[in-house]
């Protein structure tokens, strides 16, 4: 089951990041982007009494001359060691990517494994036009609104993510 | 060590020596028993003199006998018992302690195996100071050396003079057994350890959710994260901690309750507890637990568990058949998952991590305090 992360469930949520990175930083970077305020939404993936993922979408505005295009961050995605490769990860982008969606988001970033993003619809070549502290392979975009990125603009991460 | 051995003192142990050597032979020693025991009666070595040998001079040398590809399987002859036991002892230091910690547990359990009845058969339990003549002499129609003292007429003055001493005597003596086994414990340890995290794999508390092993927690041993190693007050863990359980699977071979449930709480207090963290004991536990024996072989820790009992990875279990795992522990093969017993458990335990009930008392380990009404 697929659903919005509660605090009851952070410090099952800590455990999750930290044992899926095998460190703590980006279960700081979740606590922290709550801290400030800068957090969306979080998912998490639960069977019975266990939680076994976790997701998290922080607001990512692009500024342009023009103004301002409402995106999200997907960062991190967590799925705990015992439990990868059962599309857990998956199930997890699909529920929050629908939120973003009906949230009006307009574009979503990420910056992860090439091999794996792409099966959710994220691409490298999307995100080429924006201004951003990342670039390359890893740097992935995924367009609400097809050719929304293609103007370019600067890419504001949350203070959180220290970039 | 040898320069303390003079060539009398030599000629004293050596057949000693060759006597213990044969608790090493791969066959059924007791065939040598009475051998070993006219042995250790001819040494006049006292019964702790003789465990020193054992542990000290003798185990080092011929318990790989019991770990070869080949083993040797009549007893050495004597003369090359006492030729191999001097080389031992003549080496440096450093390398009889390496060979002193690797053969700790295996003579152990040969220790604990024969022990008891060859100092009954050599020493006779009788007391070492010659005590007055015994009134009735009793005619020597069976063999004396199995046989405990005949115990006087009770006479109150007597008691009350020698039955505090003799109490006394009982604790210290029991307190002074205790204490070696510590001490021997505490030697052991780094090896145990190193052999228990080699055999444990990844630690898995990193790989489940933090709910399963706080269900665990729960159900085994709900004081884990406060007590140091044992606790006799958290209603439920019935006097066995995980430290305690981890104790019984690292330390103890084989394992009967009495005087090792002593042992075990004593390790698991002042060494166990003392040489890891809770997190440490954890990874141990939830990779070496026994889960029973399945097509007769050992079915241990989770990981193992999950394929003998669902045939699947951990990963792939769900919340309630981890519980089914969890629900196994304390008696395994009688709780397999699948079977009535074991899915009552499981609603226990559910109701239990419910919050509808508590286990009653410390001994509640069954949460009767938790069925259905």
């Amino acid at each position: 089951m697929i659903r919005a992360a509660a605090p009851g469930d952070f410090p099952a949520i800590r455990a999750i990041i930290r044992h899926a990175f095998g460190r703590a930083d980006e279960a700081n970077l979740v606590e922290a982007l709550r801290e400030d305020g800068d957090m969306l939404y979080e998912f998490v993936a639960q069977e019975g009494i266990g939680l076994l993922g976790h997701i998290a979408f922080s607001r990512l505005p692009i500024e342009r001359p023009a103004g301002r295009v409402e995106a999200a961050a997907l960062a991190p995605l967590s799925v705990l060691p015992a439990f990868q490769r059962q599309g857990l990860g998956l199930a997890l982008m699909e529920a929050s990517l629908a939120q973003c969606r009906a949230l009006g988001c307009k574009a979503v970033l990420v910056l992860g494994r090439p091999s794996y993003y792409p099966r959710a619809g994220f691409r490298a070549d999307l995100a080429e036009p924006l201004e951003a502290p990342f670039s390359g392979p890893s740097f992935m975009a995924l367009e609400m609104e097809p050719g929304v990125l293609k103007a370019g603009g600067r890419v504001r991460y949350a203070k959180a993510f220290g970039v | 060590m040898t320069g303390e051995l003079s060539a009398t003192m030599i000629k004293r142990r050596a057949p000693v020596w060759a006597a213990l050597s044969d608790l090493f032979v791969d066959t059924d020693v007791s065939i040598f028993y009475s051998d070993i025991v006219q042995a250790l009666r001819k040494s006049r070595f006292t019964p702790e003199e003789v465990e020193h040998i054992l542990f000290d001079e003798v185990g080092p040398v011929f318990y790989t006998n019991l770990i070869a590809e080949n083993r040797v399987w009549s007893a050495w002859p004597p003369e090359q018992v006492r030729d191999l036991v001097l080389d031992f002892l003549e080496l440096p230091p450093f390398q009889r302690r390496a060979a002193l910690d690797e053969s700790a547990e295996l003579v152990e359990d040969i220790f604990h195996e024969h022990w008891p009845l060859l100092r009954d058969a050599a020493w006779g339990g009788r007391p070492k100071r010659a005590a007055k003549p015994r009134p009735p002499a009793r005619p020597a129609s069976h063999s004396p050396s199995f046989s405990w003292p005949r115990l006087p007429a009770l006479r109150w003055s007597r008691v009350l003079v020698w039955g505090p001493g003799l109490l006394a005597a009982l604790v210290l003596a029991f307190g002074g057994y205790q204490a070696l086994a510590l001490a021997r414990a505490k030697a052991r340890t780094p090896l145990i350890l190193q052999q228990a995290w080699a055999e444990a794999g990844p630690p898995l508390s990193r790989e489940l959710p933090v709910s399963w092993i706080e269900a665990l927690i729960r159900v085994e041993d709900p004081g884990f994260r406060r007590h140091h190693g044992v606790d006799f007050e958290t209603p439920g863990q019935g006097m066995t901690t995980i430290t305690q359980a981890l104790v019984k699977r690292l330390y103890f071979r084989h394992f009967s309750p009495g005087i090792a449930k002593i042992e075990q709480s004593l390790i698991a207090r002042f060494v166990l507890d003392e040489a890891i963290t809770k997190e440490e004991q954890l990874d141990l536990f939830l990779s070496l637990a026994y889960f029973g024996t399945q097509d007769g072989r050992d079915v241990i820790g989770f990981r193992d568990a999950a394929t003998a009992y669902y045939g699947r990875a951990l990963g792939e279990l769900d919340s309630r058949e981890f519980l089914a795992l969890v629900a196994m522990l304390p008696a395994p093969n009688d709780l397999r998952p699948g079977t009535p017993q074991n899915s009552e458990r499981v609603t226990r335990i559910e109701r239990m991590l419910a919050d509808e009930c508590m286990p009653s008392n410390w001994a509640d380990v069954w949460l009767n305090a938790c069925a259905q009404q």
